[in-house]
């Protein structure tokens, strides 16, 4: 792994220490694995383990780090394998904003009340979060306010971030919206290279912690198979793991780990998943692209491994209630993972799966959006997200595409692009990807497309032209009579005309694993599973967005994994 | 492989196309990829191929460079990571004048590179040829315009196999009607191959909107025939003027002009300039007077135009949206 910070470091400073330990790491993980032949263990029995330790930890982001730490906390040893080639997860790349609450230390400062028992009922609410375990949640609840003095005791500093006291904790209001940490102040360690990305400041610490205090980390190996005393019953001993390359390629190298104590699944969920995400929303067709997809894809390895044994998932209801933001709105254009902040530009360590900054959109007026068959769906001014997402996964009526309704396109022409001060060019668009395309006519402009793989069929181009030429109309006249997208004011005319990817991505994972309060697997008789452990967006249970719930549980399964015989 | 024959190696050579075309341009160069598969410790890059139609030999040439596989580059993958890990070359060709199907056989003949020996091999290719599609962009439409107003629009039309269309011309109708006719009379400064004419034509003289058609039967440029191409414009049709509205559009709660407003007043589109203002002849009569301005909400009011008029208009800042908000349930 390469070190790429130089930032104003000194003996003491953390972000030495995280250059010390990154070239320690991967010396570490060279020389003390033996690499193991490829045969498959078909049964416990005849497994090789070519590692053997307490606790295995699968994934080293937001969920994974600070099980990793809470487990070696409780006396355990550690080791901690990621499929990407640094650790942070999608965490990284995270604004940061955690919620947890519930009386932590700034709260208290700031005179708020809030007790574990509102963050409960706050999660738990009848209407919002009907699908939650409630078991799960109330363990959550308890163990915010520790979670809270974990992170700070594990290096994650909260006082530099001017905005948590004013926004969050005023006196009297006893919601806790979220809190953030200091972003990791080396730029380069970071994945988007803009201000703003507070994740940093929560993994980055955690990982020098979870190092200093002997975690272990083996970067790009994948979770292949968890290995289980029978494939239904017994205990779990461990796991088979694939070294993978740059692009979470497997390279059919293997090892086998043993872990006396327990597996810990962090794998982050499973919006990547295609095929998974699909037993829950059909309509989530391939072309719906994953955000942080390019930093830590979240493949579902770990529940699809757990289901194989035997584990069942839970609270799936959570996942279809799309309420609170599984997608997001209209993002950034001419990207695949158009995630609306946090840019990813050529100097970051995932650009070469990432591939373009993407296209900003300050007035919405500037374009239209189109489905893959050429033709508006929607006024595309109107930011009510719910509406939008709905009706951009209404399919297009072919026989063939019965669900999802992508890719969508934005259409807009050169005096768009002057007016938006767009750049066209590398690094700001995806051209080789086939994530945007310019035309001089809008027909040319339309069979182009079909370099893009999601683009299932051809766009017609006459269709794509007698939408534009309807909607100039609408221009001149002042109306929008298809969608009431109120007097548009700039036709789409002037040649070179462009098409850039616009279609929405999915950002949460909200089920998983089914678990108790303790974050131990359950299987489909509702038994424990003895020494397998899930949290973060690869558990269910909790409807919670992001962090918060995955630091939270995480620290759980970290620290109950230790303690497991 | 070892030819016991031979005191030389001898390797064979694996062809496959990589998504070839189903349909080219008649008569037009076109590219073919081709993944080869060879274990011959040499470089394959000039080994001649030959390119057969039938029994005859309609082509021939060197492999030339060859686009090895490289995960770093920025091609390397559209989606998840390596799709066509195989080394691949492009053979340029030119497809049959004919209209219709054609099948070729691309041939490497046996043939020795320095002293490793390549085996022969082939491989088949099919596709129909069609007839070159063009397409048409029209801009720079005046709107509103006053009854019988010149309009000066400009029209550009492209082949898809890049082909020169100087001097062919298109005509303008207004409801099934001929009204102008065009000539294209030059290239696109900046865009390949579209060939750009300006046509002057009288706006309708009955006030709304208009409806105009072009079309463009470019018949058979060097001797290949091209589709006809079709496309649509329009204006709004407005009595002259007999006023001037001066408009002006500030911040409710701070003064502040807000810049490069849209504004819509009847069927006039404008902007504001830096002081948030910006004058608009408007024809007497009441009109709606409709302000865009991303981040504000203003709310639209008609406006009775009998003299020269002064409108400040209160444009009320709406709240940044916390990208967070949407997680908070
Ligand atoms: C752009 C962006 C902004 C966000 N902003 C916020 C915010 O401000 N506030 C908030 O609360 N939440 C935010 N989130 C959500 C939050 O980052 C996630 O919910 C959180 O990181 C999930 O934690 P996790 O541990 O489950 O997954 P991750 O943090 O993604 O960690 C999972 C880890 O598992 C690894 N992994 C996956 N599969 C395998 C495998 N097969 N084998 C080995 N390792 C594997 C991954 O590489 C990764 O390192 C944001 C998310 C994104 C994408």
């Amino acid at each position: 792994m390469s070190v790429r910070s130089n930032g104003p470091a000194t003996e003491s400073d953390p972000i030495l220490s995280r250059r010390r330990f990154l070239g320690a790491g991967a010396a570490t993980a060279a020389s003390a694995v033996a690499v193991a032949p490829a045969a498959a263990a078909s049964g416990a029995k005849e497994i090789v383990w070519d590692r053997e330790v307490d606790v295995i930890v699968i994934g080293a982001g937001a969920s994974g780090l600070p099980a990793a730490i809470a487990a070696r906390d409780g006396g355990a040893s550690v080791i901690c394998v990621d499929h990407h080639f640094e650790t942070g997860g999608i965490a990284v790349m995270s604004g940061g904003d955690i919620r947890i609450g519930g009386g932590n230390r700034i709260q208290k400062a700031a005179g708020s009340k809030e007790t574990a028992d509102d963050i409960f009922k706050r999660w738990t609410d009848p209407l919002q979060h009907r699908f939650a375990d409630a078991d799960i949640v109330r363990r959550f609840a308890d163990e915010n306010v520790a979670t809270f003095d974990f992170l700070e005791a594990n290096g994650v500093n909260f006082d530099r971030h001017g905005s948590n006291v004013p926004r969050q904790f005023r006196p009297g209001i006893t919601s806790t919206p979220g809190i953030r940490p200091n972003e990791w102040p080396v730029r380069t360690d970071n994945i988007a290279l803009d201000q703003g990305r507070n994740g940093s400041g929560i993994v980055r610490p955690l990982e020098l912690s979870a190092r200093d205090k002997g975690v272990e980390f083996l970067l790009s190996w994948t979770l292949n198979t968890i290995h289980r005393e029978e494939q239904f019953a017994g205990r779990v001993l461990g796991v088979r793991i694939e070294q993978v390359d740059r692009w979470f390629q497997p390279q059919h190298r293997f090892l086998n780990l043993r872990a006396r104590k327990a597996v810990i699944l962090c794998n982050g969920g499973h919006g990547a998943n295609v095929h998974f995400r699909r037993m829950f929303d059909p309509r989530l067709t391939d072309e719906y692209q994953h955000h942080g997809q390019a930093t830590a894809k979240a493949n579902a390895a770990g529940e699809i491994a757990a289901l194989q044994i035997g584990a069942a998932l839970g609270s799936v209801g959570n996942e279809t209630d799309t309420g609170t933001g599984q997608a997001i709105d209209k993002g950034r254009l001419a990207v695949r993972d158009n995630y609306v902040r946090g840019k990813i530009g050529p100097e970051s360590s995932v650009f070469f799966r990432h591939r373009a900054l993407g296209l900003d959109v300050a007035d919405w007026q500037d374009l239209i959006l189109v489905k893959e068959n050429g033709q508006r769906f929607w006024n595309e001014i109107d930011d009510s997200n719910d509406g939008y997402f709905a009706n951009a996964l209404k399919p297009t009526g072919d026989p063939k595409k019965l669900n999802g309704g992508g890719p969508i396109w934005a259409i807009f022409d050169s005096a768009a692009v002057e007016r938006e001060k767009w750049q066209t060019t590398y690094p700001h668009v995806d051209r080789g990807g086939g994530y945007f395309f310019s035309g001089a006519t809008l027909e040319e402009l339309a069979a182009q497309l079909k370099r893009n793989i999601y683009q299932w069929r051809p766009m017609p181009g006459d269709a794509l032209r007698k939408t534009v030429e309807r909607f100039n109309s609408f221009v001149v006249s002042g109306k929008d009579t298809d969608f009431n997208r109120p007097a548009p004011p700039h036709k789409i005319e002037k040649p070179p005309f462009f098409a850039a990817w616009a279609t929405p991505c999915l950002h949460d994972s909200y089920t998983g694993l089914r678990t108790d309060a303790n974050c131990q697997v359950m299987d489909m008789q509702g038994k424990l599973i003895p020494g397998l452990f899930c949290a973060g967006e690869s558990q269910g249970g909790i409807k919670s967005h992001g962090l918060g719930r995955c630091i939270v549980t995480g620290r759980v399964a970290g620290m109950e994994a230790a303690r497991a015989s | 492989m070892v030819d016991p024959m031979k005191d030389t190696a001898s390797f064979p050579l694996v062809l496959d196309l990589v998504s070839p075309p189903t349909q080219v341009d008649a008569d037009c160069l076109f590219t073919l990829a081709v993944a080869l598969e060879c274990d011959a410790p040499c470089d394959l890059s000039s080994v001649t191929y030959e390119l057969h139609s039938g029994e005859n030999l309609i082509g021939q040439g060197v492999l030339g460079p060859i686009l090895r596989f490289d995960p770093d580059s920025p091609d390397y993958d559209p989606r998840n990571g390596p799709v066509e890990k195989r080394d691949q070359i492009f053979l340029s060709a030119r497809a049959p004048k004919a209209l219709g199907h054609f099948e070729w056989h691309i041939v490497i003949p046996a043939q020795s590179v320095g002293d490793i020996a390549i085996e022969a091999t082939q491989i088949d290719f099919a596709a129909t040829t069609s007839i070159h599609q063009t397409s048409l962009a029209v801009w720079d439409v005046p709107a509103p315009v006053q009854p019988g107003q010149k309009m000066r629009i400009s029209i550009g039309a492209k082949c898809s196999a890049g082909c020169d269309l100087g001097g062919l011309s298109m005509r303008i109708l207004n409801q099934g009607a001929g009204v102008a006719t065009g000539t294209l009379s030059a290239l696109h400064p900046q865009m390949e191959g579209l060939w750009c004419g300006e046509v002057e034509l009288d706006a309708p003289i009955t006030l709304g909107l208009a409806e105009f058609d072009v079309s463009f039967a470019p018949g058979d440029p060097r001797g290949l025939p091209h589709s006809a191409a079709q496309a649509s414009f329009s204006t709004i049709v407005d009595a002259p003027p007999d006023h001037d509205v001066a408009v002006a559009i500030v911040d409710r709660e701070t003064g502040a002009p807000v810049e490069e407003a849209h504004i819509r007043l009847g069927l006039q589109r404008v902007s504001t300039d830096m002081t948030g203002r910006v004058i608009i002849p408007a024809p007497r009569g009441e009109h709606r007077l409709f302000v865009w301005k991303a981040g504000f909400e203003i709310p639209e009011q008609m406006i009775l135009v009998d003299q020269d008029l002064n409108i400040t208009v209160q444009a009320k800042a709406l709240p940044v949206k916390n990208p967070y908000d949407r997680w908070q349930g």
